[in-house]
């Protein structure tokens, strides 16, 4: 190379570190020499990601600087780091309110554990964003929340900033109760029309409740007005169940709607769009692929498992074919969990896709990273590997669909929360000491000193 | 600086006979023994200096003189005090093993018919610890020997569990013993277990907030229907929320009962903002972990000393061995790290079971750092300070109560030795226990246990202990069995049970540590698999 | 593309062909395929014929004889049939509803409840559970102590009896769990848990010993007229076969403690024995080679046992049991709705450790040996049973297709719940 090149190169290079550092006070982190699935523009193979600050500022190839503090993959496999559109992680006790109907005033920011171990195993599994909630044994279950699994932070900040915040419903076997056996009191709604029923008086009960304050407050006026005359009127009672519901009817909420079956789907876009209720996916939506055309139609995407079934009756007319067939025919189709365990394993079942449904790898990953980031609404910050998106990032040894593939690091904002070459060699030292402690405790045979 | 207790000095002798006397069911005169001079005692009192060979004067109930050259007043019957150490008489800041609760029978139809009350939800504000508190001289005897002279008492099942009660330790009529009646309201994070709302711990943090500001909303409409009846209509009366009243409003003070700092974080949540005059018990001690939230708070701490592993913990989840590391070397320096951060907490007995175990949870946290002066602080001047006692209570001045307590050399110490208590100016002598050694159980259970497992109806055991040998039965929805052969070591307890269910027969086996009046354990049934368990031991 | 359109006419060809008639003279003949015998090295570009059943020959430069129907297998992988060896296939439809559900019968003792009286052979799952490449299966009881008396069938079939290889394959012990010490709260002072444990086995021990002298005055009364033989007791006999050694009985445990306690009992008793489950056989990995009993690896959609252990020990397990020499099976565990996913297991294993070939081993003569079938199943030899597939690729790998399976020397019918879905509604027209 010509010498005035390499300079240029070498001032260039002084430059862009100088303006890297004058940016924030985190110092720049190269990722170098891994194959890249940027999911947003292909893969690079023997690519580079450069981090600063917590965002990804490039992409590319020979990214390396000098007196940059590099991560060498030596050929393994990055991916925008798995986000899990449906989980009860990080949830102190019971994550469903079962005395009551509709419990639209739980949030469950007020319950969230960020203690939960389950937080460590979904980072051994690339995880890095999920959406936790409610359970399903109620219609309209409360608020949720989206978090990034920044292990060993405060609750506080694991919350994701920015994302909206969520409102779950759930129609069908769970919320009527059909699968108690017997136990439970006896409580409406027994059928799925009692469970929309139900639905329909809250939300007029929640605009009865809106009146009331927006009456209250010419009251006050004309009380003000009339300086004394008319006494001042009292407020009406708080409600926060209803203030629950008045979020979903004036949007602020992204309703997801746990349901299997593809009539109560219909139905409930139908409810939703007669009160101009944003909602966003259905959660589970087994019978998904049946109506792709209404859904592409209605906007709403689904939150699925590609191969659980046949646990329920409503689970049954379904096949890991569903994801695939919904996502080719135009549907927003993302992969979650419900379960930690599985939320380690996504990517297997990712790889399912591929062979139920024929969808290719590329459209694959998409339904463990920009699809779910879409139906959460932060895919303008996680999702892809982007320059000026949240550098979360998992590494595999091997392509993540791969069935040999094993999680090595888990990358959020930058920080790595999960490397697993650290983890087994802090193993080992801890075996170690197990046994030079065993030994010292074991007993000595008196005369030789050798161990009984 | 501890003499000998072998030293025995005439008074003894005769406070003896005096005390058998006592026992043997004669009432003493308490009108004859209004007055008291201790004299020669070194006097510890917080935020004061170490005084020596100082006199108190103790005349009617009250503290009439502190000092070293005090005059013995005539009418006064002295203690020689020349190798005792006069502390301000302790007070559990929150306890409720002096209370004794009704039985609770479920009526398990509600499972199906759900018709569940206030009282099955743990919504009881209005059950109050006054109603519950059974004192009398052998309980007393257990406090002063470990340096107590007042307690405040309160309910902790539920929800809304119920108000406190401030007893001086002093006669075994609640209405003479006690100070402040119905003070503090207890909040609880733990639902009932049913399925009634709110069942879980997001439902009740809701239930929470909104009862709350029902009861705000409530204040409003009945204040503006006394001042003015005309233009509204009449507000219902609501008994749980007239209780809430005055807590709501700032005007008596409410008590969070934290399992761990989340628990921490949702009590501090709903004080923001609100006129709750809040107070943290940090059951989980975890408090540590929360320093500069409570600080923005500005907090008050009642701290436990049983220093168990709290729900939702990672260590737990990490393994045995990192749990039992915690509760060793972790949650015991909670209190220490609380006092260097200066955040103001007080002793909580509530969850030791008596005051044995509270002392010596308090002396694990000294031992783990807390300095002994900060840690005699929360056990007086603290707790009279955060519950409006201050002027009363927690030194020993002239015009407070005389709640004293003459030890052989230091108090907060293992082993120490009460030789006096006063409370309410009634002075008590300590006699030394006989110790049996060399006898294997160091409990006994005999007697009804109420037992509570995940996934398994509560169940009743009814044990009759002799020695080492466990027998007695077991009270199920499915019927009563008997069991023998059981095992009592230590404080270990073993027995196994065949029950029959629709003609089949289950096998258990149950094994449990017990301390004081708690035991925990697992139940293993054949091999289905096993299920933790914890018992309490019903009073009565 | 050529090899494509011909296996469909074949797929076709043969579907219509599977009548029961057509039993006899079947023949086909699979060209040009990579074939893994297990037995011996793979063999590229070769070619094995079936006939009656049963596989005839294979090996390089072999020809199609007259009348054989000719698969083209190009680019294709030719695998034994995989073994599941332990699910509950054919015993439950769908999980919340029970009159689906034939799992596990009342009472603690049921040793002589045999699945094969059980088993529904047309349950949707047995179609969907194969598609990647199982042709048999030990379908087993559960719960209780002795659950009862497991059946090993093939994927396939018209009715029961004709699916079992062996109608009463193993008996099962369902040993005890110490448990775990109470996570909050008073700490235990002392591991009483492990008494419990051992006196459950004695429990179990005496049951045996019940049996026992069921037996011996049974013998003794029919040699000797003044012996007043017993009232018959079914449950007793039922477990002759277990007390003598000759039908294996499968053993479920899990920690490293109750390992140790089984292995002497099974060594006291005199059991042919199989463990299934061992999630903490890795640390008494030479005990367990030591004592000879093979291994059965529950579904690894699991947890480690105790967290101590470490999130990876379920997966590890294997490799290190491998390691030490222990004869190891795959199940795809206990949903038999997650059939198929037994490939799912043996590829984490690998991921984390176990050598590619011993997996491969794993699901087919391992199982074949510890069931004793290896003179019909398990490998690709001439004289076994024709159960054995043709993949896209690595069968181990989620992605791959599996084309065609043959279950006893015919091609089945890839149809299946899913795919009759799948065929209907991905031609529903997009508005």
């Amino acid at each position: 190379m010509k010498r005035h090149m390499k300079t240029a190169i070498a001032l260039f290079w002084a430059m862009e570190l100088l303006l890297l550092t004058g940016l924030a006070a985190d110092k720049p982190l190269l990722l170098k020499n891994g194959n890249i699935i940027t999911v947003s523009g292909g893969t690079i193979e023997g690519g580079d990601v450069l981090v600063q600050a917590g965002k990804i500022v490039r992409v590319g190839k020979d990214l390396g600087a000098p007196g940059v503090e590099t991560i060498d993959l030596k050929g393994q496999w990055v991916m925008p780091g798995i986000i899990d559109s449906h989980s009860h992680i990080a949830v102190e006790g019971d994550v469903n309110e079962m005395g009551d109907l509709i419990t639209s005033e739980a949030d469950v920011r007020d319950v969230i554990n960020p203690r939960d171990m389950m937080i460590f195993y979904a980072l051994t599994g690339g995880v890095t964003t999920v959406h936790t909630m409610q359970g399903s044994a109620n219609p309209i279950a409360g608020r949720g929340v989206v978090l990034k699994l920044r292990w060993g932070k405060s609750a506080d900040e694991l919350i994701f900033q920015g994302a909206p915040l969520t409102s779950k419903w759930a129609l069908g076997e769970n919320p009527k109760q059909s699968n108690m056996g017997g136990a439970g009191k006896a409580r409406y709604p027994k059928t799925r029309m009692g469970v929309e029923a139900a639905i329909r008086k809250e939300f007029e009960q929640a605009k009865d409740y809106m009146r009331q304050w927006q009456e209250y407050e010419k009251k006050l006026k004309a009380s003000r007005a009339g300086k004394g005359k008319v006494p001042a009127p009292l407020p009406p009672k708080r409600d926060y169940r209803l203030e629950g519901i008045a979020d979903i009817l004036s949007g602020k909420l992204w309703v997801r709607c746990h349901a299997y079956q593809s009539e109560e789907m219909l139905s409930i876009m139908r409810l939703c769009k007669e009160y101009g209720v944003k909602l966003a996916c259905f959660e589970h939506a087994l019978e998904g692929y049946r109506i792709t055309n209404e859904l592409v139609a209605n906007g709403v995407g689904i939150s699925t498992f590609v191969d659980f079934w046949a646990y329920k009756w409503e689970a049954y007319n379904t096949m890991p074919h569903g994801a695939a067939l919904a996502a080719k025919r135009g549907v927003l189709v993302a992969l979650n969990s419900d379960d930690p365990e599985r939320m380690r394993h996504l990517f297997n079942d990712a790889a399912k896709t591929v062979r139920f449904g024929g969808l290719s790898e590329a459209e694959a990953i998409k339904t463990l990273t920009i699809n779910p980031a879409k139906i959460l609404g932060v895919d303008k910050k996680v999702g892809t590997i982007e320059p000026g998106k949240d550098a979360d990032m998992a590494v595999f040894s091997r392509h993540p669909l791969d069935p040999y593939t094993v999680c090595q690091m888990t990358i959020i904002d930058g920080t790595v929360y999960f490397d697993r070459a650290k983890y087994l060699e802090d193993r080992k030292k801890a075996e170690e000491e197990k046994k030079k402690e065993a030994e010292a405790k074991a007993p000595k045979d008196k005369k030789t000193g050798a161990e009984v | 600086m501890r003499k000998s207790r072998h030293d025995i000095h005439p008074h003894v002798v005769c406070l003896l006979i005096l005390s058998v006397a006592l026992a043997a069911g004669l009432r003493a005169d308490d009108a004859l023994h209004r007055v008291w001079a201790v004299k020669d005692c070194r006097i510890v009192t917080p935020g004061g200096p170490v005084l020596e060979k100082a006199v108190i004067v103790i005349r009617d109930g009250l503290i009439e003189a502190v000092g070293a050259g005090i005059a013995v007043p005539p009418d006064a019957e002295v203690i020689d005090a020349a190798n005792l150490t006069a502390y301000p008489g302790l007070i559990d800041g929150l306890g409720k093993s002096l209370l004794k609760l009704p039985e609770e029978k479920f009526d398990m139809t509600k499972v199906y018919s759900g018709d569940y009350n206030d009282k099955d939800r743990g919504i009881t504000p209005d059950l109050r610890a006054f109603d519950y508190v059974s004192l009398g001289k052998s309980v007393f005897e257990k406090y002063y020997k470990y340096g107590f002279t007042a307690a405040q008492v309160m309910p902790d099942r539920g929800i809304l569990t119920g108000r406190s009660s401030f007893f001086c330790l002093s006669d075994p009529d609640k209405n003479k013993s006690l100070l402040l009646r119905d003070v503090c309201l207890g909040i609880g994070f733990s639902p009932p277990g049913l399925m009634a709302y709110p069942s879980s711990l997001m439902g009740l943090t809701a239930y929470l907030k909104q009862i709350l500001q029902d009861s705000v909303f409530y204040d409003a409409g009945r204040d503006r229907w006394n001042k003015d009846m005309r233009g509204i209509a009449r507000p219902d009366y609501n008994p749980v929320l007239e209780v809430l009243s005055d807590h709501v409003a700032g005007r008596k003070p409410v008590i969070f009962l934290c399992r761990n700092q989340n628990d921490i974080r949702r009590a501090l949540a709903l004080v923001a903002g609100s006129r709750l005059d809040a107070v943290i018990c940090d059951l989980g001690n975890e408090a540590s972990d929360v320093i500069p939230e409570l600080k923005k708070a500005k907090a008050r701490v009642l701290v436990t000393v049983a220093f168990k592993a709290p729900p939702s913990n990672l260590y737990s989840q990490k393994g045995k061995a990192e749990r039992e590391k915690a509760e060793k070397e972790v949650y015991p320096k909670n209190p220490a790290r609380l006092a260097e951060a200066g955040i103001p907490f007080a002793f909580s007995s509530l969850d030791t079971d008596d005051p044995k175990t509270f002392i010596e949870g308090i002396l694990k946290a000294i031992d783990a750092g807390l300095p002994q002066d900060k840690a005699l602080a929360a056990l007086t001047a603290a707790p009279a300070s955060f519950f409006g006692l201050d002027r009363t209570l927690g030194t020993i001045e002239p015009g407070k109560i005389a709640n004293i307590v003459l030890a052989e050399g230091d108090l907060l110490v293992k082993d120490a030795k009460v030789r006096y208590a006063f409370a309410d100016g009634k002075r008590f002598e300590l006699k030394e226990a006989k110790v049996k050694e060399g006898e294997k159980p160091t409990v006994s259970v005999s007697g009804k246990w109420e037992l509570a497992a995940e996934g398994v109806p509560k169940l009743t055991v009814d044990f009759v202990q002799e020695e080492t040998a466990l027998s007695g039965k077991m009270v199920t929805p499915f019927g009563v069995f008997d069991f023998t052969g059981g095992s009592v070591s230590a404080n270990q307890v073993d027995f196994e049970m065949t029950i029959s269910v629709g003609g089949q027969e289950i096998n258990l086996y149950i094994s449990g540590t017990v301390e004081g009046d708690t035991m925990r354990g697992t139940i293993v049934q054949d091999t289905e698999g096993s299920v933790e368990f914890t018992a309490k031991r019903i009073p009565g | 593309m050529k090899k494509r359109i011909l296996l469909i006419s074949i797929a076709l060809a043969v579907s219509a062909a599977r009548l029961p008639g057509q039993e006899a003279g079947s023949s086909y003949f699979i060209k040009n395929a990579t074939i893994f015998p297990v037995i011996g090295e793979r063999i590229p570009n070769g070619g094995l014929l079936i006939e009656n059943g049963k596989i005839k020959t294979l090996g390089r430069d072999l020809q199609a004889p007259a009348g054989a129907q000719v698969i083209d297998g190009t680019g294709m992988f030719v695998y034994p049939g995989f073994i599941d060896a332990f699910t509950h296939f054919g015993l439950s439809e769908i999980g919340a509803i029970p009159s689906t559900v034939d799992l596990r019968e009342m009472g603690k003792e049921n040793p002589e409840v045999k699945t094969a009286w059980a088993i529904n052979p047309f349950s949707v799952h047995f179609g969907t559970g194969r598609v990647n490449g199982t042709t048999a299966a030990l379908v087993a009881p559960s719960g209780g102590t002795f659950p009862g008396i497991s059946a090993l069938v093939k994927m396939d079939g018209w009715s029961l009896p004709e699916m079992a290889v062996n109608e009463a394959a193993t008996s099962l012990i369902n040993f005890p769990m110490t448990p775990r010490p109470p996570k909050e709260g008073v700490s235990v002072q002392k591991e009483s848990g492990d008494d419990v444990t051992s006196k459950i086995v004695d429990k179990i021990k005496d049951y045996l010993n019940e049996a026992r002298r069921y037996l011996q005055l049974k013998k003794l009364a029919a040699e000797n007229p003044a012996v007043a033989a017993p009232a018959s007791n079914p449950k007793y006999e039922a477990l002759a076969p277990v007390l003598d050694g000759t039908l294996p009985v499968i053993i479920s445990v899990e920690k490293a403690k109750d390992i140790e306690l089984a292995i002497k009992f099974i060594k006291e008793q005199k059991l042919k024995a199989i463990f299934r489950g061992c999630v903490q056989g890795f640390k008494v990995a030479d005990k367990i080679k030591q004592s000879g009993i093979p291994v059965i690896i529950d579904s690894l959609y699991q947890g480690p046992s105790e967290p101590e252990d470490g999130y990876d020990a379920p997966y590890r397990n294997v490799a290190e049991l491998a390691k030490a020499g222990v004869t190891i099976c795959f199940s795809s565990g206990d949903d038999p709705a997650f059939g198929k996913d037994l490939t799912y297991h043996a590829a984490k294993a690998v991921a984390f450790g176990l050598d590619r070939d011993e997996a491969v081993r794993a699901l087919t003569i391992n199982p074949a040996k510890v069931f004793g079938v290896e003179n019909r199943l398990g490998s690709l030899e001439p004289g076994k049973d024709a159960d054995l597939f043709l993949a896209a690729g690595d069968p181990l790998d989620a992605r791959t297709e599996v084309k065609l399976i043959f279950i006893n020397g015919r091609p089945i019918d890839m149809s299946n719940w899913w795919e009759k879905q799948y065929e209907k509604w991905k031609n529903r027209p997009t508005k």
